[in-house]
């Protein structure tokens, strides 16, 4: 099989079921970026270890270089939930696979244990090269300056821009207009307002088998539904988007959003459980 | 549904109100939820609404004054109980307006708790009202 190697470094985290996805699609249609940073965010879990805590407390730097963290275990119920949601999709991915492989992804893969987007280590890997397109995956906000500077990253949010911004896009999406909606757009400082490149609005899947549950295992389902439900759009999203310039990302054209539009917050838990019940029973 | 909006306007209706002066530029939160008007919100009132669910959502508190965007504190006092509790009934009145749940998820929020520097606890009355409409409605 022949690659189309494109001009794309995907910032990913090596623990996140969407870097993986994201990545697995890419590779599906022919395309790999030219290298992968994969991150281990140190920011979103704390040290489990007793030497690794002893060596956070005293010194975070140094915790940082030797920082090492557990690939994600899920319980068989879990991983039934993510081969459950994923029955619909031409491509099932492992999430529960230890230890993944991703070296058929990229020819140039590097491991880093970064803080977050603040760190100065990924920030100046970033600017090194910002005449490139940089993928982001996860690993929370991306700091003004780095945008300040010229830096192009794309990001495919669960929401129709402008109408459906900010957090728990899959759900509000559903909510507000009763379809599963994606964005693919240039990131900037503010939240979700970059510049448009491509969206679609998709029908959601139905799933019986989880009607019964939804009372006492909201929390499970729905962190199942964001581990191995959501992904799968962001990256066919994303593979359409490659495949639209034939992965010549210096063609993507993108148009500025409108200032209308609306942001969402955190769903609470009686929502989320509506939501789960009318779109997906 | 009706005999709890009906409760929940005459409970609106209860709540004291006081004489409170307008000032120019500068958005008076306790003012501005004294003087809504049940189920009648003009554009402008419900993009204040919508910039206060933001309060609650993210920043978890309501203060007195903000510049007139809302952009900006001027206090650093919450706003009181009242007030509060004027704002979850206008909540499920804005609700029944616009349909737009994130209206509900703020009230929902509200019922929960998570509003910090304050003592605020809602009413057993209206936390009752409130119950019977979300009941209806999710």
């Amino acid at each position: 099989m022949s690659f189309k190697i494109i001009d794309l470094v995907v910032v990913g985290d090596l623990h996140c079921t969407t870097t993986q996805t994201y990545l697995e699609y890419m590779h599906r249609n022919n395309f790999k970026p030219k290298s992968i940073l994969l991150c281990n965010f140190l920011y979103s879990s704390s040290p489990t270890k007793k030497k690794q805590k002893l060596l956070y407390f005293l010194n975070k730097n140094l915790y940082k270089k030797f920082a090492t963290k557990e690939p994600n275990k899920y319980s068989p119920f879990v991983t039934e939930l993510h081969d459950l949601f994923q029955k619909y999709f031409d491509y099932k991915i492992e999430f529960s696979q230890q230890n993944y492989d991703f070296s058929r992804y990229s020819e140039n893969i590097k491991y880093l244990n970064i803080w977050d987007y603040n760190d100065p280590e990924l920030q100046s890997l970033l600017l090194r090269d910002i005449s490139t397109h940089y993928l982001y995956t996860n690993g929370g906000i991306v700091p003004k300056t780095l945008f300040d500077k010229g830096i192009k990253i794309l990001h495919v949010h669960p929401g129709i821009i402008p109408y459906v911004k900010g957090s728990d896009g899959l759900l509000w999406s559903l909510l507000s207009r009763s379809k599963l909606g994606y964005s693919c757009f240039y990131m900037n400082a503010g939240i979700d307002t970059g510049s448009l490149i491509y969206q679609e609005e998709f029908e959601p899947h139905k799933f019986p088998e989880i009607k019964n549950l939804i009372e006492h295992n909201w929390q499970a389902i729905y962190i199942a539904f964001l581990q191995a439900y959501d992904p799968h759009y962001r990256g066919m999203v994303f593979s359409k988007v490659l495949k639209n310039v034939q992965g010549n990302l210096d063609a993507l054209k993108a148009v500025t959003q409108e200032s209308k539009g609306k942001e969402f917050y955190a769903m609470h838990p009686r929502l989320i459980k509506k939501v789960l019940n009318e779109s997906f029973c | 549904m009706m005999p709890t909006l009906n409760n929940l306007q005459a409970f609106l209706q209860e709540i004291p109100s006081f004489s409170l002066v307008e000032t120019e530029n500068l958005f008076d939160t306790e003012l501005f939820l004294q003087n809504l008007k049940w189920g009648c919100y003009e554009l402008n009132e419900i993009n204040s609404l919508d910039k206060l669910c933001k309060k609650v959502d993210v920043l978890k508190v309501i203060f007195k004054f903000y510049s007139a965007d809302l952009l900006k504190k001027l206090s650093s006092e919450s706003i009181n109980h009242d007030s509060y509790n004027r704002l979850a009934c206008h909540l499920i009145g804005i609700f029944i307006t616009t349909n737009d749940y994130k209206f509900l998820n703020t009230l929902l929020k509200i019922m929960d708790g998570v509003l910090i520097n304050s003592t605020y606890h809602m009413p057993l009355k209206l936390r009752n009202l409130c119950e019977g409409f979300l009941t209806d409605v999710l």
